[in-house]
């Protein structure tokens, strides 16, 4: 059996041999049957007559013998392969369209599915990292995904014992060592196990130990292989050596390998309890990130279970804690670290793209169904003469897959491109160290996939379509009559309607992406950001140990900054726009408000030259002066928005505000009812976007003088005419020598200090619009092309309508009608379709209402410009027909 | 159809060339089929094309192997000769040819029986 299997493969590769072999033997028996017929006394012609009859016919023996010796079903499907490469290249400008109009569906398809993978399906580049999640408390107002020290032991206790539970903090910290000059970077606060829950190991050194994870232990720390090749050159003695964290100096125990940055762009790790041994009790000290490893669906259902138990307990013995948390939930650690509406984004990107393949593939169905009717004589009499429907069937289809292939092929050529022109707009944006965009062995199967798909999409309809039975007449009629009949037009019209009805739902998403993103973009900022620089610092505990400390700093800084030529004012703010420091709740006197909806705000300190630095005056009341620094003083300035939200139609000045402890949104479960100081509103600011970027509207903000609320992580604001780097290295050197010791972050242009806001807006915007131009561009060539082929195939038509009697202009009204029916149906359809979609987007959409009628009236007007266009040439070719001519032709 | 007479007949042919060969020893195409011809006297009307299925398909099983040689009018020409492998198989399909014609015979030979 086996033997016969090889032996039947192998006579595959020796075809060529093996019918030359056939033939020698079939002729020498020939040859001697021929000569003993002679011998018998036959002629020379009757022997070779009689020889011929015994043997049989040549032809079918030797078919018999391929069929006999080899694998008949591969042997006819290379055939059918040979049949469809012929084809393709005698079509080959019908198939050279079609390729392109594939390759770049599935070019762009191939883009969107290396993000969604990268982000989604490959993940973090740590060991199964679909196991890990993040437990979260859940709140009547969103989730806190943070705990305490002392939380995260108790959880562990309760967690199925086989299960791994860490934690993390990131912050950013100042490090010095004897050869370097202080710097600021980005430290992780981790518990021990971390790095062995995640299963990576230092590349040198050692891990961190239990031990080290201790109050009082001995201070280690782990760095990144970049920390280790920019600040130590390499060496390969530089474990043992010391690194002053925050003042405190800690061992190097170990390297880790190059790329982990883990969770974001981070170089420095160091155990969290060594470093806060203070907090290691504090129950409402939430900073923690946690981490659990939790293998199977079972352990996590477990987990999720056994941690809201615990938290029933926790409330009854600090109700003032977890008051307004009502479980504890589980989300997947990289959706943390991608974020929700990142997620959302690439399920959109990837709707997008499919959209576009769907529109390449009518578009390449349409081809094909009118190239078909050039071949409905061919197959009616291959199949008259037996061939059966699966056979041609199968033989349209691998011609349509050999299409797919050759457009995918090309599609992967492109998408390589595509894809690292992302990557390369994507670097630099502060994304996640793990997400590099890159084609990989999933891009290329998901691809393949796709190509087998969209083969059987546009292929099988006109491939069914062309081999129906009663295409029995077919062998009459000429090529025009088939591709001209009611049947293959009713096809393609639909075809046409499909695509522009994809088209425009497509284009109404883009649109809406396309102007969320420019809404982004602009920012209303509510004032120039040219010629502002901004330092951050983070002051050393250290050297200012207290509040006078750091107000004696500051205010030591500020003027002296602001004396330096060419820096015309500087300030100094807990939060430069369009950030803010952080959002409390607050308490308004004498209103009253439904409990559990507190009025909330974004709360910035500054000194007073902030409006001045912006160069925004105050618009009502007075602005902060330096005696408000003074104790006693309660003076608060709130923006406009803040007025008109929170007072409207009345005088906010004067009136009093206090803040309720507990911080705002994310921790508002936490609410300890112990209310600060009362405030007065002295002062209405302009309002200036102070808050999270994402969001569409600009936040309520109230601002407090920095002296009475410091801060000891805060930012300088400057503004100065010089170029950037001047005015950066003046002010380096001007702190230099008031603080040798203090680090300061480089100097950021404030445009510079919002890239990293714009960046997927930016980048995302600009994916739109590259798959809005695709789409648009096929379809209304894929409209332009059934439109004059239409046309070419009803020249004879056309010319006895004129010739009876028609006028051009009849004759072009003829033509685009039809056109002008299906860009109808293909609006209304699309339209219909952008109103669905539109609701799904709606959280993705920034300053644009879903159904935002702007963009939809505008795609509307843009697609039937275009489809228009696309008729008005056949139109106008249909016109101009010569009567004479075309009933010539026919 | 065709399949189901090719089948009856492939059986029969396949025995009658591992047979022949190793009666004969090598021997080309035309050689069998003549010699089948001349054996079966003329009672069996074979295209004698078809013998080179068989002989291709024999082959693959590795029951026969084929030498190229030159023929009696020195022309090249393939020889055919059984392998071991073949002779076993010709014994087995033998011994179950016999056992069939031995039964097929005694049906046939049954007098009707009388009502």
């Amino acid at each position: 059996m086996f033997a016969e299997l090889i032996a039947r493969i192998q006579a595959l590769f020796r075809r060529r041999q093996l019918d030359d072999d056939l033939d020698q033997e079939l002729q020498l028996h020939l040859d001697l049957l021929t000569e003993e017929h002679l011998r018998r006394g036959l002629s020379p012609e009757e022997a070779r007559r009689a020889a011929r009859l015994q043997v049989g016919g040549l032809p079918s023996i030797k078919e018999s013998h391929r069929e006999v010796r080899g694998l008949p079903m591969i042997e006819t499907l290379w055939q059918d392969l040979k049949f469809a490469v012929r084809l393709i290249f005698k079509d080959r400008w019908v198939s050279a369209a079609a390729i392109i109009a594939l390759a770049l569906g599935i070019g762009v398809n191939a883009v969107g599915f290396t993000i969604v993978n990268t982000a989604l399906l490959r993940g973090l580049p740590v060991a199964s990292p679909h196991e890990l999640f993040t437990p979260c408390w859940l709140g009547p107002q969103g989730d806190l995904c943070s705990v305490s020290r002392i939380e995260l032991d108790e959880w562990r206790a309760v967690l199925p014992t086989h299960s791994l539970l860490a934690a993390y903090n990131e912050d950013s910290v100042n490090i010095g060592d004897d050869q370097d000059f202080p710097e600021q970077a980005n430290g992780v606060f981790v518990t021990s196990n971390l790095f062995g829950l995640l299963g990576i190991d230092p590349v040198l050194g050692r891990d961190f130990l239990p031990e080290d994870d201790r109050a009082g232990a001995e201070p280690v720390v782990l760095i990144g292989h970049r920390m280790w090749r920019d600040r130590f050159a390499s060496d390969a003695t530089v474990l043992g050596k010391t690194l002053r964290i925050n003042n405190t100096a800690a061992t190097i125990i170990g390297v880790m390998p190059e790329g982990m940055e883990f969770p974001e762009k981070h170089q420095l790790w160091v155990p969290w309890t060594a470093f806060y041994p203070q907090y290691a009790a504090a129950r409402e000290r939430r900073g923690l990130t946690p981490v659990a490893r939790l293998v199977n669906k079972d352990d996590r259902q477990s987990a999720s279970v056994a941690l809201t138990g615990l938290l029933g307990q926790l409330k009854t013995a600090y109700p003032e804690l977890y008051g307004r948390a009502f479980a504890v939930g589980l989300s997947p650690l990289t959706d943390r670290l991608i974020g929700g509406k990142t997620r959302n984004m690439f399920a959109v990107i990837m709707g997008a793209v499919t959209f576009v393949l769907l529109i390449a593939c009518a578009n390449v169905a349409n081809l094909i169904l009118s190239r078909s009717g050039h071949r409905a004589p061919e197959i009616a009499i291959r199949m008259t003469l037996g061939a059966s429907r699966w056979h041609v069937v199968r033989q349209l289809l691998i011609e349509s897959l050999m299409l797919a292939v050759a457009g995918g092929a090309l599609g992967l050529l492109l998408a390589g491109y595509g894809v690292r022109l992302f990557e390369a707009a994507m670097s630099d944006s502060g994304k996640p160290y793990w997400l590099v965009f890159t084609l990989d062995y999933n891009v290329v199967l998901y691809v393949a996939a796709v190509c087998i798909a969209t083969a059987l999409v546009f292929g099988l309809a006109p491939a069914l379509q062309v081999t129906k039975k009663d295409n029995s007449n077919a062998l009459k009629e000429t090529a025009r009559g088939f591709a001209g009949s009611r049947r293959m037009r009713r096809w393609s019209g639909a075809l046409v309607v499909i695509e522009l009805a994809l088209s425009v739902t497509l284009l109404a998403g883009a649109g809406l992406m396309v102007r969320s993103f420019y809404n982004h973009y602009a920012l209303n900022l509510g004032f120039s950001p040219d010629h502002l620089v901004t330092f951050g610092f983070d002051l050393l505990d250290h050297d200012y140990r207290d509040d006078a400390a750091i107000r004696l700093f500051v205010g030591q800084v500020e003027p002296r900054i602001a004396a330096i030529p060419g820096i015309e004012s500087a300030a100094v703010t807990s939060g430069v726009p369009p950030h803010d420091r952080m959002e409390r709740m607050l308490e308004i006197e004498q209103q009253i408000q439904p409990a559990g909806e507190a009025p909330e705000a974004s709360v910035v300190a500054i000194t007073p030259k902030f409006f001045d630095v912006l160069g925004v005056p105050v618009v009502r009341g007075r602005n902060f002066q330096y005696s408000d620094s003074l104790p006693g003083s309660n003076a608060i300035l709130i923006n406009q928005r803040f007025a008109e939200q929170f007072f409207p139609g009345q005088n906010p000045l004067g009136r009093r505000i206090r803040f309720k402890s507990g911080r705002g949104r994310r921790f508002s479960f936490v609410d300890n009812g112990k209310p600060e100081e009362w405030r007065t509103v002295v002062g209405i600011a302009p309002t200036i976007r102070q808050g999270s970027a994402q969001d569409g509207y600009l936040n309520a903000v109230l601002y407090t003088p920095y002296m009475q609320n410091v801060d000891r992580g805060a930012y300088l604001l400057v503004r100065s005419s010089l170029p950037p780097s001047v005015v950066s290295d003046l002010v380096r050197k001007e702190l230099k020598a008031i603080a040798p010791n203090q680090p300061l972050r480089p100097g950021e242009t404030l445009e510079e200090w919002m890239a990293s806001d714009r960046w997927p807006y930016r980048v995302f915007g600009g994916l739109f619009a590259v798959l809005a131009f695709v789409a648009l561009t096929l379809s209304s060539v894929g409209l332009y092309a059934v439109m004059s082929y239409g046309v070419a195939q009803r020249t004879q038509e056309i010319g006895v309508r004129m010739a009876i009697g028609a006028q051009s202009g009849q004759v072009a009204w003829l033509v685009l009608r039809r056109g002008l029916r299906q860009l109808f149906f293909g609006l209304a359809i699309g339209l219909t379709g952008a109103a669905v979609l539109s609701v799904v987007m709606v959280d993705l959409l920034v300053g644009v209402h879903p159904g935002d009628p702007a963009t939809l009236i505008a795609i509307a007007i843009l697609l039937s410009i275009v489809s228009i266009a696309a008729c008005i040439i056949p139109a106008r070719r249909a016109a101009r027909v010569d009567p004479v001519i075309a009933l010539r032709a026919g | 159809m065709a399949e189901t007479k090719s089948d009856i007949l492939q059986g029969t042919l396949d025995l009658m060339v591992l047979k022949t060969l190793d009666a004969m020893g090598s021997m080309h195409g035309y050689g069998i089929a003549r010699r089948i011809e001349q054996l079966s006297e003329d009672a069996l009307q074979v295209n004698q094309g078809t013998i080179y299925l068989c002989l291709i398909r024999l082959v693959q099983k590795r029951w026969i192997k084929a030498e190229w040689g030159a023929s009696e009018n020195n022309r090249k020409a393939k020889f055919y000769s059984i392998t071991a492998k073949g002779r076993r198989q010709l014994a087995a399909e033998a011994q179950n040819w016999e056992r069939i014609s031995g039964v097929i015979g005694r049906l046939l030979n049954l007098s009707p029986k009388k009502a």
